[in-house]
């Protein structure tokens, strides 16, 4: 068996000669561009109010939290004209940040999910 | 402050250059423009290339959108103060002055649109329309709306015109009626793939799981949840797309009923990049490749067979790969296969897959196959990650 | 630093790396693994890998060094880095990978139905490659400077080589778990060192460090000068120098350092007597030496606030636009899953930052000589040397250079593939994509040799610069084309091309150093707080103007962003 010649393989494809070097073009697609049912827009602009708010909700705790740190951190003159930067500062920039991100991405990620499964799977009705 | 200033200067200086570059452009046109009026070619060539544009909105069909677009570009070419365009029942679109002639022309599409002038009527002072030339627009040589352009007075030279748009508007409705024809009868060939799971592999199946019943139930048991699955998949009807990890999973069922077929005899290899999962494919395209290769490798010889699927990652791209070593297929035959030229009932799945894949990304994606006579077959086909259009079917 | 030790470091280091690449694809020879072959990556194993391939250079050396040179303030480096991915999260996350995009041009061309959109979007993702690409590069060649003493570009030329070989020899047919690898690697690399630190800190009594413009010499140290630099003395110090001092050439001299300037030579060094204070480079005479805190430092004296708005906003916002962050979504099955990865990355680059500052604290006590030769971003590097010595602090040493190797190598690896992607597919489509793997030489090349150029200018910088290239380019596309149906092709070239320009004007003027000290050069050092409104203002206001632009299949794709993908495998037909 080993000691058979291997046959070659050979290239094949149906590539025609006379277009083989040309860019692909870009061919259409027939799903593509139908307007949807408006059954589906309606279930749409509900979960996009939801998960909006949602998002914004968090930018704006974001915001609070350490938007306004750089601005309280120079209105108490703490962090960087004493020669000893106080521990308080050190924890509130080095440490408690990360553990608030956590929270609020897990606390967003139940609401989103929440509201995709909840109320919108309520409003999007009958299966074609 | 210097480079505060270097930066405002740099900015005044990209708007003025922004704002110049414009108004030069525009000069320069009217300029050409004016040269032009003496050079009855030019004017023709510039009257065919702004008809064709004017048309070109059509080619997506007569709607209120397309019909809006299409009479925005057609009214400077015909130098008329307003011009509609309608479908059979209503107005779609109105461009120009003296709108409020509006209902007045719906009012007349009562019954299939013909060619005829008409008068418009009403109270304003200076309304510059006072008259109207109707001409229908076909598509499959079947009225579906019109054409009407409005001038103060009527002049055959402006029903003539409107004719010949009108005719011009038609043929990329035309075009438009094709366009639909062709995607149907893509899907036609979509559906006619589909129907082709073979009725040998569930005969074949369905038989195996027979031999099972009796010695090994909770095998039998299985194998039939292993075909119901793959016979769902198979016959689903939503969409034209799938993602490969949904595609490889059916695979996995064929195989495994496969198995249940030539035990032993076939060793199936797997070597999956996860990352390369989630990219969409036409639907049912790598089962006719994996069914080929089990054909060659073992319907036809005795020997043990080995295939191998390989799914790699490929920075836009992904790359699989389905190898057997069976007796492979002499390469002409093959040629004549994938040209379609090898008669019935050879290899049509592969030529199938082949040309649903050129049709979706295009041409230099087909399959690549290396193969020889007694070489084994590896076949080898590219899936960019991304395609606009190419998703999966959307949440329903 | 042991050399030795160093080189076998980070040779280990990329030949695992090699290894995991070529073997990590899911391999399955019976049929009842095919079902795990089939799974795609679960939103754990993506979290691990979206880190890996994100924290960078700059954030295994640059944030420590920031923070030894410049204190507690360079911690918003790190929390901006990490708050990035929720602002991704809430925004992007799911909707981007129900969009199907691969890339970012992608995404513009899904959304907006148009080629002229995804042309702008892949200019601007291979200028913010770039801009990326130079740090990275930048920290391979320190890296490698101290370990072995070769010349800064040499550094860069290998990683270039490195990623270059693996991309053509298919080593990175899986790249996922490489990347998960490489994050597990370099929170290793630096929390197995920093126990051992923190337990010669204690051994040490434990001292504080001193924030004040004068930092001390904890200990009597020997400082090695590479490059000459012109040093400002405060109060009169006597120090033995081999070398050359004020233009004299001396031999294990002591003499003593006047109040005033003083100009070593290359290959200098001066030995300080413990409790010394640590002269500091004259910023106006050796700018470039002073590392990639130096633009930051003199305006941040100035305009602290204003420059911390600026990295905040850039940061944030920008970090959702990064190329070689964006492709990784992709691997996510559906946008669920899209979610849970980015939630988890939360938490994984969390635990990676917490360990920034303790870096920072101990160098600025025990490798203040680094603020003098301007080599800050060494800290990490030369910590384990100085703190434990012997065969541990060799082992440790290695450890810590195999990570920040893992790091460049990691997040130069992934931003080529993008860059290459985008350049295969958009930039040059003559090639045509076949072509995907020669698209990788001017992927990497042209950063390479821009790094190689600039040299000692302070490029590192270039990291906040491409965060705030991407933040006022990609960040108003993302949020506006997922969130605002009145989004146009017109007005997204505009906000792309205005938001992206003028940050991209500044970072370029920045770079080159144009701008005077004071708040020109802080307004362009800072981009991000004017050039994020332009963009969302030049999107909105084109958007509203072209109204009639709006594509017309935009309602389809708003459904398909936002409404959840069915259950994977299908409801059983009832």
């Amino acid at each position: 068996m080993g000691a058979e010649p291997v046959p070659r393989r050979e290239v094949v494809t149906a590539r025609h000669p006379g277009h083989s070097d040309r860019a692909a073009p870009r061919p259409r697609v027939s799903s593509d561009a139908r307007p949807a049912a408006p059954r589906h827009d309606a279930a749409t602009r509900h979960v996009m109010r939801h998960q909006l708010r949602a998002a914004l909700l968090v930018t704006a705790l974001l915001a609070g939290l350490l938007g306004l740190l750089p601005v309280l951190l120079r209105l108490l003159p703490l962090a960087t004209t004493a020669p000893r930067v106080p521990l308080a500062v050190w924890l509130v920039l080095g440490v408690a940040p990360y553990p608030a991100l956590l929270a609020i991405g897990a606390w967003y990620v139940r609401r989103a999910e929440r509201n995709e499964t909840g109320p919108a799977a309520r409003l999007r009705p009958e299966r074609p | 402050m210097t480079v505060l200033g270097t930066l405002a200067l740099v900015l005044v200086g990209l708007a003025v250059f922004v704002c110049g570059a414009a108004l030069g452009h525009g000069a320069a046109r009217r300029q050409r423009e004016h040269a032009a009026d003496g050079d009855e070619v030019r004017a023709l060539a510039r009257a065919l290339h702004s008809a064709g544009l004017a048309a070109a909105p059509l080619r997506g069909g007569l709607g209120p959108d397309t019909a809006r677009r299409a009479a925005r570009r057609l009214r400077p070419l015909l130098a008329v103060p307003a011009l509609a365009v309608t479908d059979t029942t209503s107005v779609l679109a109105w461009d120009g002055a003296a709108e409020h002639h509006r209902n007045q022309l719906e009012a007349r599409l009562t019954g299939p649109p013909r060619s005829h002038t008409f008068p418009l009527t009403c109270d304003a002072g200076g309304c510059p329309v006072r008259w109207g030339a109707l001409a229908p627009l076909t598509a499959g040589g079947r009225p579906v709306g019109a054409l009407v352009v409005c001038a103060a007075t009527e002049t055959s030279a402006h029903a003539r015109a409107a004719e010949a748009a009108a005719a011009r508007l038609s043929l990329d409705l035309d075009l438009a009626g094709l366009d639909r024809a062709r995607a149907d009868a893509y899907e036609a060939e979509m559906r006619a793939l589909r129907a082709q799971i073979s009725p040998h592999f569930i005969y074949n199946s369905l038989a195996s799981i027979a031999s099972f019943v009796r010695t090994d139930p909770e095998r039998a048991r299985e194998l039939l949840q292993e075909f119901a699955d793959f016979t769902r998949y198979s016959f689903r009807r939503d969409g034209d797309f799938t993602t490969l990890a949904e595609e490889l999973r059916s695979i996995e069922q064929y195989l495994e009923l496969a198995r249940a077929r030539f035990g032993r005899r076939l060793e199936v290899t797997l070597r999956i990049a996860p990352e390369v999962l989630p990219v969409t494919l036409p639907f049912l395209c790598l089962q006719p490749l994996v069914e080929n290769a089990l054909k060659h490798g073992l319907e036809e010889s005795v020997e043990r067979s080995v295939i191998t699927i390989t799914a790699e990652d490929e920075g836009t791209e992904a790359r699989v790969a389905i190898e057997d070593n069976g007796v492979g297929m002499d390469p002409e035959r093959l040629r004549a296969i994938l040209r379609g030229t090898a008669g019935a009932a050879t290899g049509i799945g592969l030529s199938n897959v082949d040309r649903r894949l050129r049709q979706v990304y295009g041409d230099d994606h087909g399959l690549v196959i290396e193969t020889g006579v007694g070489a084994g077959t590896k076949i080898t086909l590219r899936l960019p990650k991304f395609r606009p259009g190419v998703q999966a079917p959307p949440p329903v | 630093m042991n050399r030795t030790y160093g080189i076998a470091g980070v040779t280990a280091v990329v030949l695992a790396t090699v290894l995991v690449g070529a073997l990590g694809l899911r391999v399955s020879r019976t049929t009842s693994d095919f079902y795990v072959a089939s799974r795609t990556v679960a939103p754990r194993l993506n979290a691990f890998a979206v880190s890996g391939e994100y924290l960078s250079a700059a954030s295994f050396l640059g944030v420590a060094g920031l923070v030894l040179a410049q204190g507690v303030d360079m911690l918003w480096f790190p929390i901006g880095y990490t708050a990035g991915f929720l602002v991704l999260l809430v925004f992007v996350a799911a909707p981007l990978r129900r969009s199907g995009a691969y890339t970012l041009p992608d995404f513009a061309e899904a959304r907006l139905e148009s080629r002229a959109v995804r042309r702008v979007a892949g200019v601007l993702v291979v200028g913010i490659g770039w801009l990326y690409l130079l740090p990275q590069l930048r920290g391979a060649g320190l890296t490698l400077r101290l370990l072995t003493g070769a010349p800064g570009w040499l550094g860069a030329l290998v990683v270039a080589a490195v990623v270059t070989a693996a991309v053509a020899a298919g080593g990175m047919r899986s790249i996922t778990f490489v990347q998960a690898f490489q994050y597990w690697l370099k929170l290793t690399a630096l929390l197995v060192p920093v126990l051992f630190l923190l337990l010669a800190w204690r051994a040490d009594r434990a001292p504080a460090p001193v924030w004040d413009q004068r930092p001390v010499f904890h200990r009597s140290a020997e400082v090695r000068v590479d490059r000459p630099v012109t040093v400002t003395v405060r109060e009169p110090v006597g120090v033995t120098v081999s070398g050359t001092v004020d233009g004299r050439t001396v031999h294990g001299v002591s003499l003593l350092l006047g109040e005033g300037p003083h100009r070593f030579g290359a290959d200098t060094t001066v030995r300080f007597p413990a409790g010394a204070v640590v002269p500091l480079p004259d910023r106006t005479a050796d700018r470039a030496l002073a590392g990639w805190a130096e633009p930051l430092s003199s305006s941040r004296e100035q305009h602290g606030l204003y420059a911390t708005y600026g990295l905040i906003l850039a940061t944030f916002l920008g970090t959702m636009g990064l190329p070689h962050v964006v492709v990784r979504f992709y691997t996510n099955p559906d946008g669920r899953a899209a979610r849970r990865t980015t939630v988890s990355v939360l938490g994984l680059l969390g635990a990676f930052y917490l360990l920034m500052p303790l870096y920072g604290m101990l160098g600025r006590l025990y490798a203040p000589d680094l603020l003098l030769t301007g080599d800050t971003d060494a800290v990490v590097l030369v910590l384990p040397q100085r703190l434990i010595g012997g065969a541990a602090g060799n082992l440790l040493g290695a450890l810590v250079a195999g990570g920040a190797c893992a790091a460049f190598l990691s997040t130069a690896s992934g931003l080529t593939m993008s860059v290459a992607g985008v350049l295969a597919q958009d930039v040059l489509p003559t090639l045509g994509v076949r072509h995907f793997r020669l698209a990788t030489l001017p992927a990497i090349a042209v950063p390479t040799a821009a790094s190689a150029l600039v040299g000692d200018l302070p490029v590192a910088d270039a990291v906040g610069l491409a965060f705030a290239v991407s933040a006022s380019s990609f960040c108003p596309l993302l949020v506006l084309g997922i969130w605002w149906r009145g989004l146009t092709p017109p007005g997204a070239i505009a906000g792309l091309l205005l938001g992206g320009g003028s940050a991209l004007t500044a970072v370029t003027a920045t770079i080159a150093g144009g701008a005077d000290p004071g708040w020109p050069h802080t307004l362009l050092a800072w981009p991000a707080v004017w050039s994020v409104p332009v963009g969302f203002a030049a999107m909105i206001l084109i958007s509203l103007a072209t109204r009639d632009r709006v594509p017309p299949g935009t309602a389809t794709t708003m459904a398909r962003l936002h409404l959840p993908e069915p259950p994977p495998p299908g409801p059983p037909p009832a």
